[in-house]
């Protein structure tokens, strides 16, 4: 195991492939993908599997995931929302939540922390916000670069303003997971270099690496803090951007 | 007995599908409203994000539009400005959210609530 802080972030190829001149190699990080996308299906269908009137542990987790999402969902788009973008919010949710916490183990990758996954699936909502925005609106989806009660020679600034918040959005969505993610694993990383090289210097090293230790630990629940709630953050943003997708006309 | 206890368990059932209708019914008649509520780091990581991507976005329709008409530097420094207003906007933006979520004086020390 090396000491670098940022071995963790390597993709190793496992089966290498070629498509094309295009390098699509099985490694460490599909690997992770794919159990990123296994274990909540794993998960739903378990919890699921009986429904039974009583629900057992496993349901009732699976129950409260499903209202989590379902609450938030319908507390920012309301009924129509819920009806068309839960499949998209459950598993944008459950995908980074699981995977977030899998790459909390030791020795495990975190897909999370490479910045053209989170960016995929703001790009995702992105674009979802815009067709879905086309096709409820038509062209009063343009009504969101134009906010009524403004006098009409503001428009010459307003509009190129909320032309760039609007285009800012797929940026900040996924750089805020993606860096969370990616800072948090590094300091870990880093507070627990300090352990073994402290405690490699003698006696006194072993008593100082204590502070380094009681860090690491401290940090680390921090970061399964983190982990869920980026999940939240990035759930919830992504309602608030769907829901002007479907309310373009009142903004 | 027996016909006792189904006349019980239709007015039981009765009872739940009027319930049901009555929950539905609800839930038509609830407005949505936005409702944020993120822990303080999340919403400050939230915060710094959304004001820095928008001064980028800017920065970057500035250069492609000195990149096109060839202004080199103007159209960058005129994004870059629309670019912090922009950021600004999303802050305000984001902070109306979040106050919309959070009661006003829910913050308080229990003493001087405000009620």
């Amino acid at each position: 195991m090396s000491n670098d802080p940022m071995h963790q972030f390597h993709i190793e190829p496992i089966i290498p492939m070629e498509l094309g001149g295009f390098d699509i190699s099985f490694s460490n990080a599909s690997i992770f993908l794919l159990l990123g996308a296994a274990l909540p299906a794993a998960f739903l269908l378990a919890s699921s599997a009986k429904a039974a009137l009583v629900p057992s542990r496993l349901q009732l987790i699976g129950e409260s995931a499903y209202n989590f999402v379902h609450g938030t969902l319908y507390g920012s788009t309301g009924q129509l929302g819920v009806k068309m973008f839960l499949p998209l919010v459950m598993t944008l949710f459950l995908f980074i939540a699981s995977v977030n916490a899998v790459g909390l183990f030791a020795y495990d990758f975190t897909p999370t922390s490479q910045i053209i996954i989170t960016a995929s699936m703001a790009l995702i909502v992105f674009f979802t916000v815009i067709i879905v925005g086309f096709a409820k609106n038509g062209l009063k989806f343009f009504k969101i670069f134009f906010p009524s009660g403004v006098p009409w020679p503001l428009y010459f600034l307003v509009t190129p303003i909320e032309i760039i918040s609007f285009f800012s959005r797929p940026l900040s969505h996924s750089v805020r997971l993606w860096a969370n993610i990616l800072a948090g694993h590094i300091l870990v990383k880093v507070f627990a270099g300090f352990v073994v090289m402290l405690s490699g210097a003698g006696l006194v090293g072993i008593i100082g690496a204590v502070l380094p230790f009681v860090m690491t630990i401290a940090l680390y629940a921090l970061e399964t803090l983190v982990a869920f709630l980026q999940a939240f953050v990035f759930m919830l943003l992504t309602c608030i951007y769907l829901n002007d997708a479907l309310h373009a006309g009142d903004h | 007995m027996d016909e006792h206890q189904e006349v019980q368990n239709e007015a039981a059932l009765k009872e739940l599908s009027h319930k049901v209708a009555r929950a539905q019914e609800s839930r038509k008649e609830a407005e949505p409203q936005v409702q944020a509520n993120s822990k303080g780091m999340a919403l400050g990581m939230r915060m710094a994000s959304e004001f820095v991507s928008a001064i980028l976005v800017g920065g970057l329709f500035g250069f492609g539009f000195d990149y096109w008409l060839k202004s080199t530097p103007f159209g960058m420094l005129a994004g870059l400005g629309l670019g912090f207003a922009a950021g600004v906007m999303n802050l305000i933006r984001a902070s109306k959210e979040y106050s919309a979520s959070v009661p006003v004086g829910s913050d308080l020390p229990p003493e001087n609530k405000v009620e």
